[in-house]
């Protein structure tokens, strides 16, 4: 750990320009940063703390509701409006870390956070993400975590964060503050698939910040759930999830956004599959066609191919609980 | 007063919840340097060259050693000290050329033997700068293929044949049932709470270590002959330990390490294993592959019982896990054949961990007479009860006391175990498949000699030392209970200080013989400070039970008085009536829920009844029993050690990727004690319990998974599938 900078700027714009000069890094809860940190990955010349900026609200409109991007991971989960009308965000939330990371984590920090990849974090192995151009030891040898969606030939990391996920399933829209102003993106193209560049994780422009994070509401009765597969029962990331929101007209489906965590290089979603279900009755077979058309794409490697049933498995539970209700 | 039996609170509980008690790397001596060592990500190979100047130049540096340096540490090696180390265990064993070689010490030669080996130290003021320099330090390493050997046969081993025939006149009926399944358990990390960690002073030419081990005198012996010292030049200091389950059982070369690099700096140096150096400088229990052949004519009756088990062990090292230990005495067959082979690999050496052999041994032969049972649509308790040895045939020995009957008795009742044969996937709640499952524990009950020294001071009560160590088990405590019943004091009058080599002998504490070993003693102490006190004061005999100890010790003339109560270790054999076996017992039976959609599998209840001999505290009993119930949970489960296929090197080297279970993992745990004190094995009935916990949870969990689904878990973890 080499002695770095900190800087505690109080207004957003002291922060932007904390990091203008590209030598800098925000740190939120720090509860991803400081781990890296110790693990012994570069660090940059300047911390940039955002503790003081004035993010932390969740402010309710009529037709969305706007997170601040410091407001903590357990704030979120325990507020009334979200547990009642987005309980799939909230559930995703509590399925997540335990609850003294929750209370010091922030929202922004948690789709930002890093992959969970053993090879990226600890770091004297091969890995395209920490080190450009040096290899992908996943590639060589696969763990049960790795990806099966939206891999690449330089990357298989699973992005770890599950409160992304539920977010993608509700459309969530990324603000941003850049040096030359605000600028927004549907959380659904926020995130890039590793391709050839897996170090480029997100759109986010040079010297920005997330500032919040938008969740629209609608005015049908949705239902929404998170359901989040591990080996334990607590304490440990998704080897599969699935965040589902649903709208019933005469007991079939109306509308419907599916996301996937834990399989995918990103928290993951195809509206082609979904459209396969509108007007459906769910039944095994509808749902079936829907888990063939979601995965088809899925690439599975020896180790990660236990992924592909319990992701159907998953996407069957869910539905099953969310017409039931 | 009544104490022994009774639930008394660990006496040391609120000095460890209070951040007071002291553990090895807390102890702050002046001048203290931090040491970190450079683990190698090359399995085999020749170290060229170091660059270690950009390190040695970064502030607070104060040395860096690599094997070049190996003799300015003046560490004294031969084939004697190399046996009283973890690197030298199982060496006689198995014999073989590699056997012969000098044993793996870090930093003493330029191969490298396994990806993970140390192959330099930073020593640096703060664990920061130590850290930093690590990453700076440049090798050069020539690398080569990972050479492969043939398995050797070991001989025997942890007091066990490891090549093994027995026949045994029993009256079986006529081959009806065959059984052979093949079982796979993985590499488990031991990951105490407390990671090892050793602090060595000097003073003038003797030196402290401040360490966390299980055994003060075996770490004194292997250091002091490392520095070539006599023994009373070292002191081993271990007042609390934060876990072991075997990674502090034997002696690891950093214990040694950091005494050496105190005396050529001349300054205090703690040496700090952290998480990842756990996995591969402290052991690990290995990998094993099992098979288990079953024969058994039409009633259930085991015709023959054979367990082959292969296991690795590392390049220049010597301990595999003895698999077929509980196969060798634990039911009555007609034939018993137990064998094992060891691999070498360019692996870390493996070590103990709770249950060494039986753990991974029991896994197999549990699950494989299930597997007979359902074939035979038989309840597999009655398949069990009906294949009870009613001596230990391998040792041609009655058993000192085996209540084995009771606790399936005792286990099945409270379980509300069902009996007959439970059809797979014939249970369900709420949509869940559920499933019953049991399994036997066995393990054995040793003891060794041990001393007790009680002392008493003007105005101060009675000191109880000993250089045992409590590992979390609750030795203070029980030593505490033996000593006031037996001296009919307050316990508020008694003070019990342990783990410090300066103190009286006693054994490591591991395979569960501290208990059987050190009350003992403590009985005899006490027994001769009584008799002191008459030779002084004939007046009041002890018999007249007036006045109280404290009181006649107070109206003598003495300030001080002491007295050594020794224990011989295992009961004299021929002094008995007829040579006997001594084992602890136990069964297992759990509930599963299984959600078969999304690989979803919950342990919901265990019920295990154990016959240990007389219990002396209730409630740090369970604990530890219920403690080894949930390491079955973790190896049934989810704990699974990864390492890279190609170099071996341990990829979960750290808690984030090696899962072990959370409070939201375990069940309701209901434990049972049989409480037959084994009168024959000591005077108190009383024999270790550490470790049975364990053996044959991770088969009962599997059992009852397949109970509830029809899927048969032969290889572990279970994990997650759907
Ligand atoms: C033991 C453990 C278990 C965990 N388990 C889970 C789990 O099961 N599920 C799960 O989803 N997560 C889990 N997490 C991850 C946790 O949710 C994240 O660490 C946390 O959300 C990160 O938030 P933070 O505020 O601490 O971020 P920080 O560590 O401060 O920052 C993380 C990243 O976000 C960037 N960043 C922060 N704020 C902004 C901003 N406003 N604009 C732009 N960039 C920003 C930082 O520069 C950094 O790159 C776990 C973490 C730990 C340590
Ligand atoms: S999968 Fe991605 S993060 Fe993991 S080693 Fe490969 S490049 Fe690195």
């Amino acid at each position: 750990m080499t002695c770095v900078e900190w800087t505690h700027p109080s207004t957003v714009a002291q922060a932007i320009e904390a990091l203008a000069d590209g030598h800098g890094q925000a740190v939120a809860g720090g509860t991803t940063l400081l781990d890296l940190l110790k693990l012994g990955h570069e660090t940059p010349k300047r911390y940039v703390d955002l503790g003081r900026l004035p993010l932390r609200d969740i402010a309710v409109t009529q037709n969305s509701v706007s997170i601040g991007a410091l407001a903590s991971n357990s704030q979120v989960a325990n507020s009334e409006l979200l547990r009642t009308e987005f309980a799939a965000i909230s559930e995703s939330i509590l399925a997540g870390a335990s609850q003294q990371i929750r209370n010091a984590a922030t929202v922004a920090g948690n789709i930002m956070q890093a992959t969970r990849c053993p090879y990226f974090r600890t770091v004297d192995w091969a890995c395209n993400k920490r080190q450009p151009g040096s290899g992908c030891e996943a590639l060589r040898a696969a763990g049960p975590g790795h990806a099966i969606l939206g891999t690449s030939n330089h990357c298989i990391a699973v992005h770890p964060s599950d409160f992304a996920v539920a977010l993608l399933a509700f459309d969530a829209i990324v603000h941003i503050q850049t040096p030359s102003g605000r600028t927004s993106l549907p959380l659904a193209e926020f995130y890039l698939l590793p391709g050839e560049t897996p170090q480029r994780e997100n759109r986010l422009p040079p010297a920005s910040l997330i500032v919040a994070l938008e969740i629209p509401r609608k005015m049908e009765a949705r239902r929404s759930a998170y359901l989040k597969l591990r080996g334990r029962a607590s304490y440990e990331f998704a080897a599969a999830s699935v965040a589902a929101v649903l709208t019933f007209k005469e007991s079939r489906v109306a509308k419907v956004s599916m996301a996937l965590g834990g399989v995918a290089t990103a928290p993951w979603r195809k509206p082609e599959a979904e459209a396969l279900l509108i007007g459906k009755q769910l039944d095994r077979d509808s749902i079936d066609r829907f888990c063939d058309e979601l995965l088809a794409d899925a690439r599975t490697l020896p180790e990660t191919a236990h992924k592909l049933p319990l992701v159907r498995g998953a996407i069957h539970h869910v539905l099953a609980r969310l017409a039931e209700q | 007063m009544k104490i022994i039996g009774t639930c008394v609170d660990r006496v040391d509980a609120i000095e460890k919840v209070t951040g007071r008690a002291h553990y090895a790397a807390d102890y702050q001596p002046q001048g203290l340097l931090t040491a970190l060592a450079l683990r190698s990500v090359w399995a085999r190979g020749y170290i060229r060259s170091f660059d270690t100047k950009a390190a040695l130049e970064l502030a607070g540096v104060h040395a860096v050693f690599t094997h070049l340096d190996a003799k300015a540490l003046g560490w004294k090696s031969s084939r004697e000290i190399d046996a009283l180390g973890a690197e030298g265990l199982g060496r006689a064993s198995l014999a073989d050329a590699a056997s012969k070689l000098p044993a793996y010490r870090p930093l003493t030669s330029p191969e490298i033997f396994f990806a993970g080996q140390w192959i330099a130290i930073v020593v640096a003021e703060t664990l920061e700068q130590a850290r930093a320099a690590l990453a700076l330090i440049k090798v050069d390493v020539e690398t080569f293929e990972q050479e492969q050997s043939l398995p050797v046969r070991p001989g025997p081993f942890f007091a066990g044949d490891m090549q093994h025939q027995h026949d045994c006149a029993v009256e079986t009926g006529a081959e009806a049932y065959r059984f052979s399944g093949e079982y796979e358990t993985p590499m488990q990390l031991h990951q105490p709470m407390e990671p090892s960690a050793t602090t060595a002073v000097w003073n003038a030419d003797a030196v402290t270590l401040y360490d966390s081990t299980q055994g003060v005198g075996a770490t004194r012996a292997y250091v002091a002959s490392s520095l070539d010292l006599p023994e009373d030049k070292v002191r081993v200091v271990s007042p609390y330990v934060g876990g072991g389950f075997g990674a502090k059982n034997q002696i690891w070369p950093h214990q040694a390490l950091a005494a050496h690099m105190a005396r050529t700096l001349g300054k205090p140096v703690r040496l700090q294993l952290t998480r990842n150096d756990m996995a591969v400088a402290s052991g690990y229990r290995s990998e094993t592959k099992q098979k288990i052949d079953l024969v058994a004519d039409a009633d259930g009756r085991l015709i023959l019982l054979r367990h082959q088990s292969t296991v690795p062990t590392s390049l220049r090292g010597g301990f595999f896990e003895p698999c077929g230990l509980n196969s060798l005495m634990l039911y009555k067959a007609g034939r018993v054949e137990v064998s094992h082979h060891v691999q070498r690999r360019a692996v870390a050496t493996p070590t103990p961990f709770r249950a060494p052999g039986e753990t991974p041994g029991s896994f197999a032969l549990e699950t494989a007479l299930d597997e007979l049972a359902h074939e035979m649509r038989m309840d597999p308790l009655e398949l069990r009860m009906r294949n009870f040895a009613e001596k230990d045939h391998y040792h041609g020995r009655a058993w000192s006391s085996n209540q084995l009957p009771d606790c399936y008795r005792q286990g099945a009742a409270r379980f509300g175990w069902p009996g007959g044969h439970l059809a797979p996937g014939s249970m369900k709640r709420e949509g869940l498949a559920v499933g019953y499952g049991m399994a036997t524990t066995a393990y054995p009950a040793p003891a060794l000699p041990a001393s007790v020294r009680l002392y008493l001071r003007r105005g101060e009560g009675i000191l109880v030392e000993t250089s045992a160590t409590d590992i979390g088990t609750g030795m203070r405590t029980i030593l505490l209970q033996t000593v006031a019943e037996e001296l009919g004091i307050d316990p508020e009058h008694i003070r019990v200080s342990l783990g410090d080599s300066s103190l009286t002998d006693a054994p490591t504490a591991g395979r569960s013989k501290s208990t059987a070993s050190l009350l003992p003693a403590a009985l005899m102490g006490c027994r001769k400070l009584k008799a002191e006190l008459d030779r002084l004061d004939p007046r009041a005999n002890s018999a007249t039970n007036l006045p109280g100890i404290l009181e006649r010790f107070a109206n003598s003339k003495h300030d001080e008085l002491e007295v050594i109560g020794h224990s011989l270790g295992m009961p004299d054999g021929s002094a008995m009536r007829e040579p006997l076996s001594f084992y602890s017992f136990g069964a297992h039976f759990v509930e599963v829920e299984v959600d078969q959609s999304i690989g979803r599998i919950r342990v919901r209840r265990m019920v295990s009844a154990f016959d240990c001999g007389r219990i002396v505290n209730p409630k740090l009993a369970e604990s530890q029993v219920a403690g080894g119930m949930i390491f079955g949970i973790g190896m049934a489960l989810m704990e699974h050690g990864i390492r890279h296929p190609e170099s071996l090197r341990v990829v979960s080297d750290n808690l984030a990727d090696y899962a072990v279970p959370v409070h939201a993992d375990i069940p309701q745990i209901d434990v049972i004690f049989v409480q037959k004190p084994d009168m024959s094995f000591n005077e108190l009935g009383v024999r270790g319990l550490g470790e049975i916990g364990l053996p044959g949870t991770s088969a009962a969990i599997g059992n009852a998974v397949f109970n509830a689904t029809g899927r048969r878990f032969r290889s572990l973890p279970m994990g997650i599938v759907a």
